[in-house]
């Protein structure tokens, strides 16, 4: 005789509602445990995404001394500019650097009565320049150490280990990220495995005179173990789809703080998390579906002998 | 050909406990057979052996062609389905109504909607309680219950009926209505294995009655009485 699976399903729908206590705090753990992990894989995939723009972004400053001549600035522009590594090099000029620092301290009497009263530029010029991305810089530092400009260039007039401090603080992060999800992932999913184990057990057990009664007139052994797997899989499910609504959540009510922090940067970071929710997200949600029919076939083993 | 064989068949239970032991009996097709005996002598592991809930340590089972010894696990179904069976803690499920829990052994053996439409009312109408069928179980009398249980085992039209002390906890008249329902039942063809202490009801049935004592065969009458 053939054992029709929407049968099997309403049996598993009812023994979900008959425990809905026991259900509810399932998935609640489930819900838990996904939204934890899926909370550390996106905080991964921003920080990522964080040193990806650093990366991507380099502004090295390159500062020179006071009356360098314009045309090794300009030299040096072109040298640096000719450079495939290269995209873009600003040339400041002292006055535009002078006239920088005035505006930047309008409101501070000493130093407007200070720059006011001087007679030489104490600044140089300066060059800005935009590589395709950090790798490249040694290729530049290269050009800037040639003996024609090394001495035209400030000590310590290179501005970029701000940035590649900031990038290593970040990468460092990210794997202290990846070692915590690593451990967390995996007490989850141990806690999971043994909350659906038990509620199976629980289930099973408060349904055992209906499976004594299944087994003795000739229930088939889908039919007996069929609606507990079947619950497992609603659980998954449903734990799944309330997660997802919650880092959804989650991203809505942080995009705010996204913006201000790739500010300046073309990355629009909730839009990114959103389009690629299920390859940031399938993770958790895959393997809370897969880790719930798991326990159950394990506790259906256990403890529903057929 | 006998519709249950058993060749010296034992069933020790861990710690050597002594369940039944050199069984050896052939009942045959049609035959109501009533196993008797005092308690712990061996009667419900006889029933058990012959619906393999337990496999014999010794000996061989034969239900018709078929050595069910070494049954493999997913032939079970199959098995029980051929076997009605009536055991004492074998209960009505109390949410559902008498309809449905006769229905519910339809529907977990896959049995289409019309199917089951068709044969509940039959079988509730074999056990008189076709008039019934919307009650619940706490509705119903102790021997109305029991013929529910009994309907509900019918619903495959097995070739065997086990009944395992299906009168335990009835008074003499409903006992006594039991009875006559199994021998109904017997007269349509179905061979009936009724085990019970109950002298009263063995000694008017003049019936094969096959007498254990400490897991052993010691009677085996055509048409016996209760002799302990
Ligand atoms: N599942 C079991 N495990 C261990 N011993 C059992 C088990 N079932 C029955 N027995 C023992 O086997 C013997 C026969 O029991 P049983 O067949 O139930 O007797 P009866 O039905 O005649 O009262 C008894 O000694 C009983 O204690
Ligand atoms: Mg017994």
């Amino acid at each position: 005789m053939l054992t029709p699976f929407p049968r099997v399903a309403r049996f598993a729908a009812k023994n979900f509602w008959r425990d809905i206590w026991l259900s509810s705090v399932t998935i609640i753990i489930f819900v838990l445990a996904i939204s934890l992990v899926g909370v550390l894989s996106g905080v991964k995939v921003i920080t990522d995404q964080a040193i990806t723009v650093l990366r991507s972004k380099v502004d090295v400053v390159v500062t020179l001394k006071p009356g360098t001549t314009e045309t090794v600035v300009l030299d040096l522009k072109r040298k640096i500019g000719e450079l495939p590594e290269t995209t873009a090099v600003e040339y400041v000029t002292a006055e535009e650097n002078l006239e920088r620092f005035k505006s930047l301290h309008l409101g501070d009497e000493t130093i407007t009565k200070g720059t006011a009263a001087l007679e030489t530029n104490p600044f140089g010029p300066s060059l800005k320049i935009i590589a395709r991305s950090l790798d490249e810089y040694p290729k530049i530092a290269k050009v800037l150490e040639d003996q024609t400009f090394a001495a035209a260039i400030e000590e310590g007039g290179r501005s970029l280990e701000a940035n590649q401090a900031a990038i290593q603080k970040l990468s460092h992060f990210t794997r202290n990220v990846n070692r915590f999800s690593l451990a967390l992932t995996l007490i989850f999913s141990l806690i999971a495995v043994l909350v659906v184990v038990n509620t199976m057990r629980i289930a099973i057990h408060t349904h055992r005179e209906e499976i004594g009664i299944m087994k003795l007139v000739g229930a088939s052994n889908w039919f007996v173990r069929g609606p507990f797997l079947i619950e497992s899989v609603f659980i998954g499910l449903l734990a799944a789809i309330i997660a997802s609504l919650l880092l959804l959540a989650g991203i809505a009510l942080l995009e705010g703080w996204f913006n201000s922090l790739f500010q300046g940067y073309d990355v629009n970071m909730a839009e990114y998390l959103r389009t690629h929710f299920f390859g940031i997200f399938w993770g958790p949600l895959l393997g809370a579906l897969l880790l719930s029919i798991v326990s159950a076939a394990i506790a259906v083993g256990r403890y529903l002998r057929v | 050909m006998a519709m249950i064989t058993f060749e010296r068949v034992a069933k020790i239970y861990p710690k050597d406990v002594v369940g039944v032991q050199e069984a050896s009996l052939k009942i045959e097709p049609g035959e109501f057979v009533s196993i008797v005996g005092q308690s712990g002598c061996g009667k419900t592991t006889m029933a058990k052996l012959i619906i393999a809930e337990e496999r014999p340590t010794q000996g061989r089972v034969i239900i018709g062609d078929w050595d069910i010894t070494d049954i493999k696990q997913r032939d079970i179904p199959t098995l029980r389905r051929q076997i009605g069976v009536v055991f004492q803690d074998f209960k009505l499920l109390p949410r559902k109504t008498v309809f449905e829990n006769v229905a519910f052994a339809l529907e977990v053996s896959g049995a289409s909607p019309q199917q089951i439409q068709s044969t509940v009312p039959q079988v509730l109408k074999i056990v008189g309680l076709e008039t019934k069928q919307d009650r619940f179980p706490q509705q119903l009398s102790g021997g109305e219950q029991q013929r529910v249980v009994i309907a509900r085992s019918l619903v495959h039209r097995p070739k065997i009926l086990v009944a395992d002390e299906p009168t335990g906890n009835l008074d003499s008249i409903n006992a006594q209505e039991i009875i006559d329902l199994l021998k109904r039942i017997n007269s349509f063809g179905t061979t009936i294995v009724l085990v019970t202490h109950n002298r009263e009801i063995v000694n008017t049935l003049r019936k094969r009655v096959i007498t254990l004592d400490h897991g052993r065969i010691i009677a085996d009458q055509k048409s016996g009485k209760y002799i302990l």
